[in-house]
C-alpha cells in the first residue's frame, strides 16, 4: 500500500472509531481472535501484570482456581512462590519463599477444606499445604518403589488427587514413574516409567483424573516428549495412547466436557517460543488450538499441529475459571505474568 | 487546522494500537519424507491459519509477499535445493522463515564404517549415513547418529575408483540440547602407492557463536585437487567443551550427524 493511501485509510478508520467508540468493545475485523469452532477467545496480555519490583515472577508454572473464585499462581520465584489474584487480575495476597523448584500445583477439596499440593523440582518433594501456605504433609523421594537410590533421581512435576484422597505423583523430570499413595502418603504402587512399551512414559509432565465418565474415573498422564497423553485405570493399568502430533503438551486440565492443555512448544520449531494451547472434546478430539493450527483429521488421524500465531512463548499450564475464562501461565518467557483469555460468544 | 488534523490522527493511532495488538505469525510447517533423496523429493508446506498465505523461494533468499505463493507440493530434483517459506497476513507481522535443504544422492557407496555412536542415538548404525532417510531437526528423530567421543572416524568405500570432488556432511545443531557442530572435519583419500590415507582438506564448522533453536546444517568439503579414489576417511573432531556462554559450559558436547554424500 502506498503511504498516501495508508494515511487516507487510517484516517477513515480513525474517524469511524471516533464516531462509534462503543464498537471498539467488540471484535472488529482487525482484532486477533484465537481458536476454532465454538472455542474461540479474545486475549488480554495485561491481565496479571504486577509491580515486578515488589511481586516478581520467574517461571509461571501452574495455576488453579479455588472455591472463592480466586486464581492461584505458582512460580519458582522464592520472594512469593504463590500469588493469589481475583478474576480481574487484581492482587489479593502472596505467600511462600521456600519452594525454589515450585512446579506443580493441584487443588483438592478435602472434606470441605481446600488444600494445595506443590511439586518442588529442586527439593525433590511433594508438599501439601493449606490455602494460606501452612504445611500439612511432605512426601520425600519414593524409595519404597525400589526404583530410586537417592532424592536427586526424583524430580516430581505434578500431582492428581482421587476422590478418596489417593495421591498420584508424576515424576516427569526424574524417572517418569507415576507413584500412587493413599491420602496419608503411604505408598501403594507405581507404574509408567521409561521404556519402549506402550505403557511407558517419556517426560511424564502432568497427570489428572478424568471424571467425565460417571463412575468410571481414569487417569490421564502426559508423555510430553512423545507428544501424547496416555490413559490408565486408577490402579495404573495402561488403557491407550492419545497421540498429539507436534505438541509438547503439558498437564491435562478438565473443565466441563472439555480437556484443555498448554503446549510448551511445537516439535517442528523447537526452543523457539512456539507454544500454543489445545482444547479437546469428550472424545479426545482436538476442536480448537489457541494460537495453533486449525485441527485437521485425515481418516480419523490427527495431522501434525504447530503454532501459527506468536501470542505465547512457552505456555506451561492453563486454568479454566467458573466463567470459562482461560488463564495461561508461561515458562521461561521473560518473567511474563499470566494472560487471560475470554470466550467469544 | 492541519496541526489539529495530525494531532487527531496521532491520538487515533494510539487508540487503535491500544485495542489491536498485532502478533507475529508462527513459522509454516514443512513436511517431507526425507531431506535426502535419490531421484526426486516432495515438499508440502502447511499453514492452517485463516487470513494468511505462504510465500516461498528456492534461491536462498528470504521470502517476501512478492515471491511465489505456495499452492501445491513442491517437487525437488536438483543436487542441493534450499526452500525457504514464510507466512503473511494483513492483520499480522510476517512469520520467521522456515527453511529446509534437500540433498540428492551422490556416488554409490559400497560400504561405510564408523566409530560406534552412543547406544541411545545409534540409528541404524553407520548405514544410517547413506540410507537417504532423515533430515528432521529434532534430536529425538531416530535417523541421527549421536556421539560424545572426542574424535569420530568414518571410512567410506566407493563402488569404483572414480574422480571425487566433494564430501557433504549434514549435522544437527541444537545447542539447547548440548548438540554442537564439530570443531573440525578432516577428509583423507586412500593412496594405494603409499598404502595410507593422505590428507585432502579440512573444514571448521563451529564458529563459536551461540544460536537458538534446532536446525540442520550441511557442510561441503571440497577435495581441493583432482583425485581418483574408492576409499575416503572422514575424521570429525568434536567440540570437547561446551563454551562458556552456555549454561552447561565445560561439559562434553554431543555431535549428531546424518547423513554423508560423496560427489
Amino acid at each position: 500500500m502506498q503511504r498516501r493511501n495508508f494515511i487516507k485509510q487510517s484516517s477513515i478508520a480513525a474517524a469511524a472509531l471516533a464516531v462509534t467508540p462503543s464498537l471498539r468493545a467488540f471484535a472488529g475485523p482487525q482484532e486477533t481472535i484465537l481458536g476454532h469452532n465454538n472455542k474461540r477467545y479474545r486475549i488480554d496480555t495485561n491481565w496479571g501484570k504486577l509491580d515486578f519490583s515488589r511481586y516478581p515472577v520467574k517461571d509461571c508454572h501452574e495455576m488453579v482456581q479455588d472455591g472463592k473464585g480466586r486464581i492461584i499462581l505458582l512460580t519458582n520465584e522464592t520472594q512469593n512462590n504463590v500469588i493469589i489474584y481475583d478474576r480481574s487480575g487484581k492482587l489479593i495476597t502472596t505467600w511462600g519463599n521456600e519452594y525454589p523448584g515450585a512446579h506443580g500445583l493441584t487443588l483438592f477439596n478435602e472434606n470441605g477444606q481446600e488444600v494445595l499440593f506443590i511439586c518442588d523440582n529442586s527439593r525433590h518433594q511433594v508438599i501439601k499445604t493449606t490455602l494460606e501456605g501452612r504445611v500439612l504433609l511432605t512426601l520425600d523421594y519414593p524409595k519404597e518403589t525400589g526404583q530410586y537410590t537417592k532424592a536427586d533421581e526424583y524430580v516430581p512435576t505434578e500431582t492428581a488427587i482421587a476422590a478418596n484422597g489417593d495421591i498420584y505423583v508424576a515424576d516427569g523430570y526424574g524417572k517418569d514413574f507415576v507413584i500412587q499413595y493413599d491420602y496419608l502418603g503411604n505408598y501403594i504402587r507405581h507404574f509408567g516409567g521409561r521404556g519402549d512399551m506402550d505403557e511407558n512414559l517419556l517426560n511424564a509432565h502432568g497427570v489428572c483424573i478424568d471424571n467425565r465418565n460417571a463412575g468410571k474415573p481414569q487417569l490421564i498422564v502426559t508423555s510430553r516428549q512423545q507428544n501424547a497423553f496416555k490413559r490408565y485405570t486408577m490402579e495404573g493399568k495402561y488403557i491407550d495412547t492419545i497421540p498429539l502430533p507436534g505438541a509438547w503438551v503439558c498437564r491435562p486440565v478438565i473443565n466441563g466436557d472439555h480437556l484443555y492443555a498448554a503446549v510448551l512448544q511445537s516439535s517442528s520449531n523447537l526452543w523457539k517460543e512456539s507454544g500454543f494451547v489445545i482444547i479437546m472434546d469428550k472424545d479426545f478430539k482436538v476442536v480448537s488450538n489457541l494460537a495453533g493450527s486449525e485441527p485437521v483429521y485425515n481418516n480419523g488421524k490427527l495431522a501434525e499441529m504447530y503454532q501459527t500465531i506468536k501470542t505465547f512463548q512457552y505456555p506451561h499450564d492453563v486454568c479454566i475459571d467458573d466463567e470459562e475464562n482461560i488463564y495461561v501461565a508461561q515458562w521461561n518467557s521473560g518473567h511474563v505474568y499470566p494472560y487471560k483469555l475470554q470466550p467469544v460468544v | 487546522m492541519r496541526k489539529i488534523f495530525f494531532c487527531f490522527l496521532y491520538l487515533s493511532f494510539c487508540s487503535v494500537s491500544f485495542c489491536q495488538q498485532k502478533f507475529q505469525l508462527g513459522r509454516p510447517l514443512m513436511q517431507y519424507r526425507s531431506a535426502f533423496f535419490t531421484d526426486t523429493a516432495l515438499l508440502e508446506i502447511r499453514f492452517e491459519q485463516q487470513g494468511t498465505k505462504i510465500h516461498f523461494t528456492r534461491d536462498g533468499n528470504n521470502p517476501t509477499v512478492n515471491d511465489a505463493p505456495y499452492t501445491k507440493p513442491i517437487v525437488i530434483k536438483d543436487k542441493i535445493t534450499t526452500v525457504k517459506a514464510a507466512a503473511f497476513g494483513a492483520n499480522f507481522l510476517p512469520s520467521d522463515v522456515a527453511a529446509i535443504t534437500f540433498i540428492k544422492d551422490g556416488l554409490t557407496v559400497k560400504a561405510i564404517h564408523s566409530t560406534n555412536p552412543d547406544d541411545r542415538y545409534g540409528g541404524n548404525g553407520a548405514n544410517a549415513l547413506i540410507d537417504n532417510s532423515g533430515g528432521f531437526a529434532e534430536s529425538s528423530a531416530k535417523t541421527w547418529l549421536g556421539f560424545k567421543n572426542d574424535t569420530v572416524a568414518i571410512e567410506i568405500e566407493l563402488k569404483n575408483i572414480v574422480p571425487v570432488k566433494q564430501v557433504l556432511l549434514n549435522f544437527l545443531r541444537d545447542e539447547g540440547s548440548w548438540i554442537f557442530l564439530p570443531e573440525a572435519i578432516n577428509v583423507y583419500a586412500y593412496d594405494y602407492k603409499k598404502k595410507q590415507y593422505s590428507f585432502l582438506n579440512n573444514d571448521l564448522p563451529f564458529n563459536g557463536k551461540a544460536s537458538s533453536g534446532s536446525s540442520n546444517v550441511y557442510r561441503i568439503i571440497s577435495t581441493g585437487k583432482k583425485i581418483k579414489t574408492d576409499k575416503l576417511l572422514v575424521q570429525i573432531i568434536t567440540l570437547k567443551k561446551i563454551p562458556e556462554w552456555h549454561e552447561a559450559n565445560g561439559n562434553h558436547t554431543w555431535m549428531f550427524i546424518d547423513e554423508l554424500k560423496v560427489y
